[in-house]
């Protein structure tokens, strides 16, 4: 065989099949995998590094759609072809929709399919190139917004998408990283601000594959944090509000504050390098919590 | 966030949908205390679909429980997501609510 052009990994609940594909494959130069059903694909696809994906989309257990959302959910740039039956339109769109790369129908067109197959494995070479530049890239961000709380879900999406891009870890952000963004533009707005909308809240932020780094800034007369309650302690359990500043330093890796108080550096590492405790520390003139 | 809600003579369950913040907060409010209004004061709000909850959320959930109270009733939590066992954990706020497994284990808990 010549150079190969990929691996691809079959699925199909029918031996045939996976021989008939498998033989169009490998006379385009093509390494092929092929296994019979969606709980041996996933177990493939986690032992072994493929360059696409072709399933059946009628299979027992686990269909083939089923099949191309846990996929995603590992690989999100394996492209995925589907195979449905004829005149299947429905099925076709409902797997674009999901994310596949494309779709073919049986009984295949042998042209059709190796189009559909290259094209599919262009574009993970493509994908391939630009996440060799990944690990030295930065992205920066900045917004001066008006203080309004309304604001906060579109200014945390944008900084989610770029953090995404990047390959920040995505289960780190769902929860902790959105939510120490939301406390402490919540306290720049309404604390520093006082929601005055014609004070700006200004955002700047740094995400490279490693670290993800929020400075916010308000136009208030900042606050000294080593004098907020703790919210923990049993007498002010019961108190409605004051768990924002708790909440950024449980969530985030490092979080530091300026002498004045009215602005706010978060720090996240994409692997954690240690938790967040609540201590505070005097560090080079400003507070930080770590 | 959706907000679903069935009632018995005892008690109310409000299903809630989607992320507590801000605005969503508001609109729970206004949900809750409509109930307390109507005399439904033993209220359990079921978290199984909430994914999320800032400080502003606890904050309301705080001034609920502590209306539903003055009013003699009650305001319980069920089916906590993971994400948010560990921000009730680690506030202390566990001890504040009456926390049950499920809807059903939280329901049983104002006829005992």
């Amino acid at each position: 065989m010549d150079q190969v052009l990929g691996h691809i990994l079959v699925v199909d609940d029918d031996e045939l099949i996976c021989c008939l594909l498998k033989d169009i494959l490998n006379r385009q130069n093509c390494a092929v995998t092929t296994v019979l059903n969606g709980a041996s694909a996933l177990e493939t696809l986690r032992a072994n590094a493929f360059d696409l994906v072709i399933t059946d989309v009628n299979m027992p257990g686990m269909n083939g759609i089923v099949l191309m959302e846990e996929i995603k959910r590992i690989s999100p740039d394996l492209p995925v072809i589907v195979i449905t039956g004829g005149g299947n339109e429905e099925i076709a769109v409902k797997a674009l929709k999901s994310g596949a790369f494309n779709f073919c129908r049986k009984p295949f067109e042998i042209e059709e399919l190796t189009r559909i197959v290259k094209k599919g494995l262009e574009v993970k070479k493509f994908s391939d190139k630009q996440k060799e530049v990944l690990p030295f890239l930065t992205v920066e961000m900045s917004f001066d917004m008006p203080s309004d709380v309304m604001l906060i879900r579109s200014v945390i999406h944008h900084i989610y998408q770029g953090a995404r891009q990047l390959g920040f870890p995505e289960d780190e952000f769902s929860m902790r990283v959105k939510l120490a963004i939301d406390e402490a533009l919540n306290n720049a707005i309404k604390h520093g601000n006082h929601s005055n909308i014609d004070k700006k809240v200004k955002i700047r932020t740094q995400i490279s594959p490693q670290k993800l780094m929020v400075t916010i800034r308000d136009e208030g007369p900042g606050f000294d944090v080593s004098q907020v309650p703790d919210p923990k302690d049993p007498s002010n359990l019961h108190r409605e509000g004051g768990r924002g500043v708790l909440l950024i330093s449980y969530y985030m890796d490092e979080v530091y504050y300026n002498d004045k108080g009215n602005e706010v550096m978060l720090v996240k590492y994409a692997k954690a390098k240690n938790a967040g405790d609540g201590t505070r520390q005097m560090d080079s003139g400003v507070w930080s919590t770590r | 966030m959706e907000i679903t809600t069935k009632s018995n003579l005892e008690v109310s369950v409000v299903h809630l949908k989607g992320e507590l913040d801000n605005e969503s907060s508001e609109y729970l409010r206004k949900n809750i205390e409509k109930l307390i209004e109507s005399e439904k004061v033993n209220i359990v709000l079921d978290f199984k679909e909430l994914s999320y909850s800032n400080s502003a959320g606890l904050r309301e959930l705080i001034a609920l429980y502590k209306l539903a109270n003055a009013s003699g009733g009650n305001l319980k939590l069920c089916a906590l997501q993971p994400q948010l066992e560990d921000l009730f954990s680690f506030t202390n706020l566990r001890k504040v609510f009456d926390i049950y497994q499920n809807e059903d284990e939280a329901v049983a808990s104002f006829t005992v």
